[in-house]
């Protein structure tokens, strides 16, 4: 009886550990859907560095609210679920927005949960909820 | 019944002290020039302009002898800026709160995101009012 509740022991740790060790993709690259406070949003992730713990990550952010695309540059770290990124105008490095969040999985959805910064326009300086899935 | 009424005063006090403190826990401006530490390198952050906004007010000034913009919330103490250069654009977000750890002695404390430098990721950040 001791033996198979050894067992049993063991095998729940293993697969405990199993699970912890991988929770979040490895990569986020593609097309996630979401909301920026009260806008709809599409991020469109097309490229992210292949080393690092935090990799550097490309893509287009767009506004389907209001209108009009962005660019964003920012990172995705793998083993924490850790992504970051500016938005920018188009064509431009000089960011007005700053977002922050980090990633979590529900069968096989992924979902990204932070906040982002609005720093240019001063009316509205501050800080907004932003989530987004794919 | 004295005892009781005695007790009863020292509580209201004590809450009144506690709610005192807890109204003045963040400075009404940040304008000034902060001596700080991010990650493996000491800064100036010098604040010129707190304007605007309705809840939190739009910041404005330098970081090392990059630019600086973003915002600063007297209610909260939530500050954030972007730090900017030429030809990077912004390369750095820097996030997190005020606090004051003793009366008078106000810290600035958070992250920074890089998003360009290797290694990117997150570090610490803490300022204090420079001298």
């Amino acid at each position: 009886m001791i033996k198979y509740l050894a067992l049993a022991a063991i095998v729940g740790i293993a697969a405990g550990t199993a699970q912890a060790a991988s929770p979040w993709p490895s990569k986020v690259t593609g097309k996630w859907s979401g909301g920026a406070n009260e806008d709809q949003v599409t991020i469109h992730i097309t490229s992210q560095a292949s080393t690092g713990n935090c990799r550097q990550i490309v893509g287009t952010y767009t506004d389907n609210t209001v209108g009009g695309s962005s660019d964003i540059l920012g990172f995705y770290c793998p083993a924490t679920g850790r992504i970051a990124f500016r938005r920018s105008t188009t064509g431009t490095t000089a960011a007005f927005q700053n977002y922050t969040a980090n990633l979590s999985l529900q069968g096989s959805t992924v979902y990204m949960g932070g906040v982002f910064s609005e720093n240019a326009t001063a009316a509205n300086v501050g800080e907004y909820a932003f989530y987004a899935y794919k | 019944m004295i005892k009781t009424l005695a007790i009863l005063a020292v509580a209201t006090a004590s809450l009144a002290a506690g709610a005192a403190q807890a109204a003045q826990q963040w400075p009404a401006s940040i304008v000034g020039n902060w001596a700080a530490i991010a990650n493996q390198s000491s800064l100036t952050v010098s604040i010129t302009s707190q304007t605007g906004g309705e809840t939190c007010n739009q910041i404005a000034g330098t970081i090392g002898s990059d630019t600086l913009l973003g915002f600063y919330c007297p209610g909260s103490g939530r500050f954030n800026f972007l730090r900017s250069n030429s030809p990077s654009g912004t390369y750095q977000a820097y996030t997190g709160n005020l606090s004051e750890t003793v009366t008078g002695n106000v810290v600035m404390t958070g992250t920074f995101a890089d998003y360009i430098d290797n290694p990117q990721g997150e570090a610490s950040f803490i300022a204090s009012p420079a001298e």
